[in-house]
């Protein structure tokens, strides 16, 4: 930098003084800094003295609160009502919608991998943080106020270990409250509950009764309310049984891993995340008020995974999925079925390796990204009311093409319907 | 009376002048002032803070695109070329302008 520069530089600054840093005010310095330099180098070579010389060039600069009244105005258009759409960006007022999460006021509230409100709510992976941490759920457990939260596992000791035998039974009701439980495969035709606590107490063991017509309840037993004990559940399901097991947990986090039964599982947690590992089921209900799902390799005829705030994550799916949450994304792939997948707030992500029905897709706020063989006997319709939608499926015969809208076909005469639809974010095929 | 330009006759034509300047080739801010002073026969000078203003709002609405040249020497410059949707604003411009032209010098030139 020269001496001239640095003199029309160092004006440049205080004649900005006032205004916020931003990298468009950056950029535009350097464009008045270029020009200005060129205007006083011009009077320079009209023989003005350099100090002189600067000061005309100024001359040109003409009425700097217009100019940033303009970056203002941007600024102001952007926080009405009206949205812009560019490339794979959505923006309304201060959110900011694009293929993998949405911000507020440049913040990350929704990714793939989690919900951030702020200290009020904050689901991460396996997480639940409530309350600005006075509330807590994780793999190690569930905490209220300041207890910490350590690897516990290795101090609870098996204090309840009780059977059931489930042939006359044909629905089994497993009933927690701040546990986190897990849930495999039994060794032997029983029903198999395992109870590991920090304290060991008849009063707090389970307890259970089963009525005439094939019901089973099974309940926590009084855990105690002036101190919180750590504990965890282990559920040992028999692979014979082909009827239907409920759990539900209030607070904490469930495992299921391992199963390869015909029965008809749901699972029901309030708050904390729910993880499936290797099962093949009948039918998989699950539903969490807060918390993330994540689903590995998982066969079933029908599963339904409902997240209220949470993402929902899965990976080698197998069968016929309705997938939605309201705050949180939704990522999937090598699914070999169909379904239904939709979001509130946050993208939709689905990876087809095989298209066996219908797919519906949708989000309210955030991105769509479909990705289906492409000789997939597909037609699809993909929409969105202000985002730009896309296909890049080679090999498709488009049949509309419009602002917003796309239909088309991946080969003659295709069995199933794709629909990808956003309100605000964009929507891609392939 | 001196001959002057009236600020507000340019004013209200600012982006149609930028327009037709940058239709003719990719210029970056000072050039397009030196082009408007020298067209001009030095009658007109574009003030920085006028000019950018102006290129923001062409930019805005996507009229004008911007790109960081490569220059050998001194600091990078900011190009701006026409975009065709900036040619289309350009033509209902220049189109608006002859009007606007035609119509005021009936309704001064006439007598009632």
């Amino acid at each position: 930098m020269n001496v001239l520069e640095t003199k029309i530089r160092t004006k440049i600054d205080k004649v900005f003084i006032k205004y916020a840093p931003s990298e468009e005010l950056t950029e535009l310095k350097e464009e008045l800094i270029a020009d200005l330099s060129e205007i006083a180098q011009d009077n320079i070579n009209n023989n003005q003295a350099e100090d002189e010389a600067v000061e005309s060039a100024f001359v040109h600069l003409g009425d700097i609160d217009e100019l940033m009244a303009e970056f203002d105005e941007a600024r102001k258009e952007e926080t009405q009502e009206e949205s812009k759409s560019a490339d794979n960006i959505v923006k309304i007022g201060k959110f900011v919608i694009d293929d993998s999460k949405i911000s507020y006021d440049n913040k990350v509230i929704i990714d793939e991998n989690r919900v951030d409100f702020g200290s009020f709510l904050k689901v991460e992976d396996g997480s639940v943080d409530m309350g600005n941490g006075f509330f807590r759920v994780n793999d190690d457990g569930v905490s209220l106020g300041k207890e910490k939260i350590g690897n516990i596992f290795s101090r609870l000791k098996l204090v309840n270990n009780v059977q059931y035998d489930l042939s006359q039974i044909n629905e089994v009701t497993i009933n927690y409250k701040n546990d986190h439980i897990e849930l495999k495969q039994s060794p032997n035709n029983q029903l198999i509950v395992k109870e590991y606590m920090s304290r060991n107490n008849d009063r707090y063991n389970l307890t259970s009764n089963s009525t005439g017509d094939g019901q089973l309840y099974i309940k926590q037993g009084d855990r105690p309310i002036m101190w919180h004990i750590h504990s965890r559940i282990e559920i040992f399901v028999p692979q014979k049984y082909a009827g239907k097991i409920n759990v539900l947990n209030r607070n904490g986090s469930m495992f299921i891993t391992d199963l390869n039964n015909e029965l008809k599982l749901s699972v029901t947690a309030s708050n904390g995340a729910i993880s499936v590992e290797n099962a093949v089921l009948t039918k998989l209900n699950l539903f969490c008020a807060n918390g993330a799902i994540k689903v590995n390799n998982l066969t079933v005829s029908e599963a339904n995974l409902i997240s209220n705030n949470g993402s929902i994550t899965g990976s080698n799916l197998t069968g016929e999925y309705t997938i939605k949450t309201r705050n949180g994304a939704i990522k999937t792939s090598m699914i070999n079925g169909s379904g239904s997948f939709s979001s509130n707030n946050g993208s939709v992500k689905v990876d087809f390796n095989k298209v066996t029905g219908d797919i519906n897709t949708y989000t309210k706020n955030g991105s769509i990204r479909l990705m289906i063989p492409e000789d997939s006997s597909v037609e699809f319709s993909l929409q969105s009311k202000m985002g730009i939608v896309k296909n890049k499926l080679s090999g498709a015969k488009m049949k509309v093409e419009a602002q917003g809208f796309i239909e088309g076909i991946c080969i003659d005469n295709p069995q199933y319907k794709l629909v990808g639809k956003s309100d605000h974010g964009t929507v891609r095929l392939g | 009376m001196s001959k002057s330009i009236s600020k507000d006759i340019i004013r209200g034509n600012t982006e149609m002048i930028i327009l037709s300047i940058l239709n003719q080739g990719d210029s970056y801010g000072y050039q397009v002032s030196k082009t408007v002073h020298s067209l001009s026969d030095g009658q007109y000078d574009l003030n920085e803070a006028t000019l950018y203003t102006v290129f923001r709002r062409l930019e805005k609405n996507q009229a004008i695109e911007s790109y960081w040249g490569d220059e050998t020497k001194g600091s990078r410059r900011k190009y701006y070329k026409i975009t065709d949707e900036g040619r289309q604003q350009l033509d209902a411009n220049l189109i608006e302008w002859e009007y606007s032209k035609k119509i005021i010098d009936m309704i001064i030139k006439g007598r009632i």
